[in-house]
C-alpha cells in the first residue's frame, strides 16, 4: 500500500520548453532503464527475497523510484508544455506526436514503448541481486546523454 | 524564494534525510548514531509538513481535513511549475 505526498521529491521548474531534450529524457521515464522499468524490477523482486535486510532495501528503493517516475515525468511534461506545430516538427517530435500528442507515454528514445522485458525477477535472489548492480550500472548512460 | 518555496523546501529536506537514512537502516538496523538521525528527521519532516500544510495547504490525505472544501484536489500539483 502507498500513500501520496503532494510534492516531487526535489522541485522540477523548468522555464524554456525544449522538444529535443524532452525526446532522450523520456527514455528515463520508460525506456530500457528507466524509472518505471526500476519501480517494477525491485517492487516485484522484494517478494522472493530470503531476508529481512534485502526485503526491506528492496522495497523501499522500489517506493523511491516512484518518485523519480513522477520527477522525470514532471521534467518531460515541463519540456513540453505549448509547443507549436512548428516546434514540434523541427525538433523532430512529430513521431511521437502522432501516437501521443503531447502526453507523458512511457516509451524509450527510439520510440519503443516500455516493455518489461528489459527487467528480471527471477525467485532467485543472486540472480535478481546481480541484476540489479547491471541495471544501477545503467545510470552512467542516462547521466552522459540525458 | 518566497515563503511557500522555504516551508516545502523545509519538507523536502527532511523528507530526503528520512529516505536515506531508513535505506541505511534497512541494511544496519541496530546502528544507534542512525537510529538517531531517523528519529530527528521524522520529527523534522512532521513538524514541517504541518507548517506547510497550515499556510499552504495538504500534502497528505489527512492535511485536507476540518474544512468546508475538500482543497486536496486544488492546484497546484507538484509538476505543475508553480511548486
Amino acid at each position: 500500500m502507498w500513500s501520496y505526498i503532494k510534492s516531487l521529491e526535489f522541485p522540477v521548474k523548468i522555464k524554456c520548453p525544449d522538444a529535443r531534450a524532452a525526446k532522450i529524457i523520456i527514455s528515463q521515464y520508460g525506456g530500457p532503464d528507466g524509472e518505471l522499468g526500476a519501480s517494477l524490477r525491485y517492487l516485484s523482486q522484494r517478494f522472493a527475497m530470503p531476508c529481512p535486510e534485502a526485503v526491506g532495501i528492496l522495497n523501499d528503493v522500489g517506493t523511491e523510484e516512484l518518485a523519480h517516475l513522477e520527477m522525470v515525468g514532471s521534467i518531460v511534461y515541463q519540456l513540453t508544455r505549448n509547443l507549436s506545430e512548428e516546434q514540434i516538427k523541427a525538433a523532430g517530435l512529430d513521431a511521437y506526436f502522432v501516437d501521443h500528442g503531447l502526453g507523458v507515454y512511457p516509451q524509450a528514445a527510439a520510440g519503443v514503448p516500455f516493455n518489461a522485458m528489459a527487467i528480471a525477477s527471477k525467485g532467485d535472489p543472486i540472480t535478481d541481486l546481480h541484476e540489479n548492480l547491471a541495471a544501477e550500472g545503467t545510470v552512467l548512460y542516462a547521466q552522459t546523454y540525458c | 524564494m518566497n515563503d511557500k518555496e522555504r516551508l516545502l523546501t523545509r519538507v523536502r529536506v527532511a523528507f530526503f534525510k528520512l529516505t536515506e537514512a531508513s535505506l541505511f537502516l534497512d541494511t544496519h538496523p541496530t546502528d544507534s548514531k542512525a537510529l538517531a538521525y531517523m528519529e530527528a528527521a521524522c520529527r523534522e519532516f512532521e513538524e514541517a509538513k504541518a507548517a506547510y500544510a497550515e499556510y499552504c495547504g495538504p500534502l497528505t490525505l489527512c492535511d485536507g481535513v476540518g474544512k468546508d472544501c475538500w482543497n486536496w484536489i486544488a492546484a497546484p500539483w507538484p509538476w505543475q511549475m508553480e511548486v
